[in-house]
């Protein structure tokens, strides 16, 4: 008999509900990740804050904060590893944006709107961690 | 052509949709912003949520799709709640059940199908999420679990739910 093979747990935030909603379950069904979901940035803080996660997927329209948080993470300053993969995931980056998201060591931007096969894809290849590219 | 059967439970089923006080009301987001991001992950001309009344199949959201309501008998979702799974239809031209359907000879050129039956928290199928296409086509699985996942979220806004968070 085989064990299951265990999940990565990969945390979201997205605070647009249907997004949000369909990449939890359907990361879920077809066995991709565990994903823990956020609305909220404060709500990101506080699972990072309680747990360790080896993906992360950040919505990044609110831009300062988002990149406030993934700072903090690759300071080491929650229980993940300080060089776990992230995904960016942006309807627009603003001037300068690129180069701070490309310091900060994010494995991949998706331009919104993508498709959640291609989140799932990059989320399932998880340890990959290539350089910053941009996908539009 | 084959009309939509009528489910057992027709009676029960009809009274659990009038129920819901659904019909005929004003569009809501709740369910626009689940057509629009199943148009837009599946890549689908049009997107509806279909509630199959006695003689009409009407339409509680639709994208792409100009008729608020069609005639039941000639409804692809009026098949697709006889059972509770993903209906699928890749090709209606060449399906003895559907080729002469209007929906599928007429202007609509529909082709593709596939509906996810939508139910009260009763568990009554009272009609679909669905897609279309007028070209033929096939889901992969992550299409697949994307409609089963919004299925879900219609399932909880009918159930008074799904509210949180601004539009997708």
């Amino acid at each position: 008999m085989t064990a299951p093979r265990s999940l990565p747990r990969v945390l979201l935030f997205e605070p647009h509900f249907v997004m949000r909603r369909t990449i939890v379950s359907v990361a879920r069904d077809l066995a991709v990740a565990e994903v823990q979901d956020a609305s909220t940035i404060d709500r990101a803080r506080a699972l990072l804050a309680g747990g360790a996660y080896e993906g992360v997927v950040l919505d990044i329209d609110d831009a300062a904060r988002t990149i406030d948080l993934l700072g903090d993470i690759r300071l080491g300053r929650f229980g993940s590893r300080a060089d776990a993969p992230v995904v960016v995931m942006a309807a627009e980056l603003r001037r300068g944006e690129e180069e701070q998201l490309e310091a900060l060591a994010v494995t991949q931007v998706l331009r919104k709107p993508f498709k959640i096969g291609d989140l799932l894809k990059i989320v399932g290849a998880r340890g990959r961690q290539a350089s910053p590219q941009v996908t539009r | 052509m084959t009309p939509a059967p009528i489910p057992d439970d027709e009676a029960d089923r009809l009274q659990a949709l009038q129920q819901l006080l659904l019909l005929d009301t004003p569009s809501d987001e709740r369910y626009d912003r689940v057509v629009r991001f199943a148009a837009e992950q599946l890549d689908m001309p049009v997107a509806l949520v279909s509630l199959i009344d006695g003689r009409r199949q009407w339409f509680k959201a639709r994208l792409g799709m100009e008729a608020p309501e069609t005639p039941r008998d000639i409804s692809f979702c009026g098949h697709a709640i006889m059972a509770p799974e993903l209906f699928v239809v890749e090709d209606a031209s060449r399906d003895p059940r559907f080729a002469d359907n209007p929906l599928v000879t007429g202007d609509l050129h529909l082709r593709f199908y596939a509906g996810a039956p939508i139910s009260t928290p009763g568990g009554h199928r009272i009609g679909t999420l669905c897609v279309i296409d007028s070209v033929p086509r096939q889901l992969g699985p992550v299409e697949r679990a994307v409609l089963e996942a919004l299925r879900g979220l219609v399932n909880e806004a009918l159930a008074g739910g799904g509210d949180e968070g601004p539009p997708a």
